[in-house]
């Protein structure tokens, strides 16, 4: 089967429209992609989110009010 | 907030990993001065303003879990999933035990790098594997562990947190063994915090910790002459200018 030339070209636009957030963000059974921290209060010297495989992670989103 | 700075205390040792991430919009120092106000017992990670590619939530608290291979494994309220999150978290903390994969050697190898801290032992299994696709990832993964535990120390080294450092490269030459290549490059690491270089690092960190001591036990009325005291005397060490970020942090209340 053909694949018409122009269909790369439209699905590249309408993938252009999604925020870029969006497209990273993971859903569950999806491999989270990198975060690299920039500095980490109480850190224990690892920065990047893919530095801590071998440890289960739990991120909590708070806030401060 | 405060449960999540429990379940951290307690299973912290086992493999947990609490990074609390916070989402309104305060600075780094702002945040930090928020904690030592009202959880000064906080022992989790804190990285403010940071974007966690993990599915969009309408609100807070909201939270994710990620497995020991970097999958996600949950997303939501921790408000409502507390019994489901409990469960996954005890399902991990159990394969970094025993390890993980489709293989008895990879199964192996897991266990060794991230539940037992033993390098050695994962490099030699995966050196006995024949040549193949499961060897190379295998021993990327081998390779890339080493290397964060290396840069771990130059990391805590640089935020000034050098006891934290010299334990990290104490505990990465004991993973090491007598691995040909690691065993000399961690010996050097080690032996750094023996040079002249290091006493004053290691002098001022001492004091430090008795500070901090104080303060996450409520008792901190004392702390910002004292930590003033310390960067006077050692404010060109990284430990000084850990202690001059967080005098700042105090003197930095939320706007």
């Amino acid at each position: 089967m053909r694949i018409h030339p122009l269909i790369p070209a439209v699905l590249a636009a309408q993938l252009a429209t999604v925020p870029l957030a969006a497209q990273q963000r993971a859903n569950v059974g999806d491999k989270v992609p990198e975060v690299q921290f920039a500095s980490l209060l109480n850190s224990d010297g690892r920065l990047k989110l893919s530095d801590f495989r071998g440890s289960v992670v739990m991120i909590d989103l708070w806030g401060t009010h | 907030m405060p449960s999540a700075i429990r379940h951290d205390a307690e299973l912290k040792d086992k493999g947990l990993v609490s990074i609390l991430v916070e989402v309104q919009g305060h600075g780094f120092q702002e945040v930090e001065h928020f904690l030592w106000e009202r959880f000064p017992d906080n022992g989790c990670m804190v990285a403010p303003g940071t974007f966690i590619p993990i599915p969009d939530s309408a609100g807070i608290p909201h939270g994710a879990l990620i497995g020991v291979d970097g999958t996600l494994l949950w997303a939501g309220s921790p408000l409502g999933d507390s019994s489901k999150v409990s469960d996954l978290i005890d399902e991990q903390l159990k394969l970094i035990k025993k390890g993980w994969g489709d293989t008895p050697t990879a199964r192996k190898v897991h266990a060794d790098l991230y539940g037992k801290n033993n390098l050695a032992s994962a490099a030699a299994a995966v050196a006995a594997l024949p040549d193949g696709d499961e060897k190379t990832t295998l021993q990327e993964e081998v390779d890339k562990r080493y290397q964060v535990l290396k840069d771990a120390v130059a990391n805590l080294q640089k935020n000034g947190q050098w006891a934290d450092a010299q334990d990290a490269a104490k505990a990465l030459q004991k993973a090491v063994g007598r691995h040909e290549t690691w065993a000399g490059e961690a010996a050097a690491l080690v032996n750094e915090f023996a040079s002249e270089a290091a006493k004053p690092e290691l002098d001022a960190d001492k004091q430090l910790a008795k500070i901090l001591k104080a303060m996450r036990a409520g008792k901190g009325d004392k702390a910002p002459k004292e930590l003033e005291k310390l960067i006077e005397k050692h404010g060109q060490t990284s430990v000084g200018q850990r202690a001059d970020r967080i005098l700042k942090a105090l003197n930095t209340p939320l706007t």
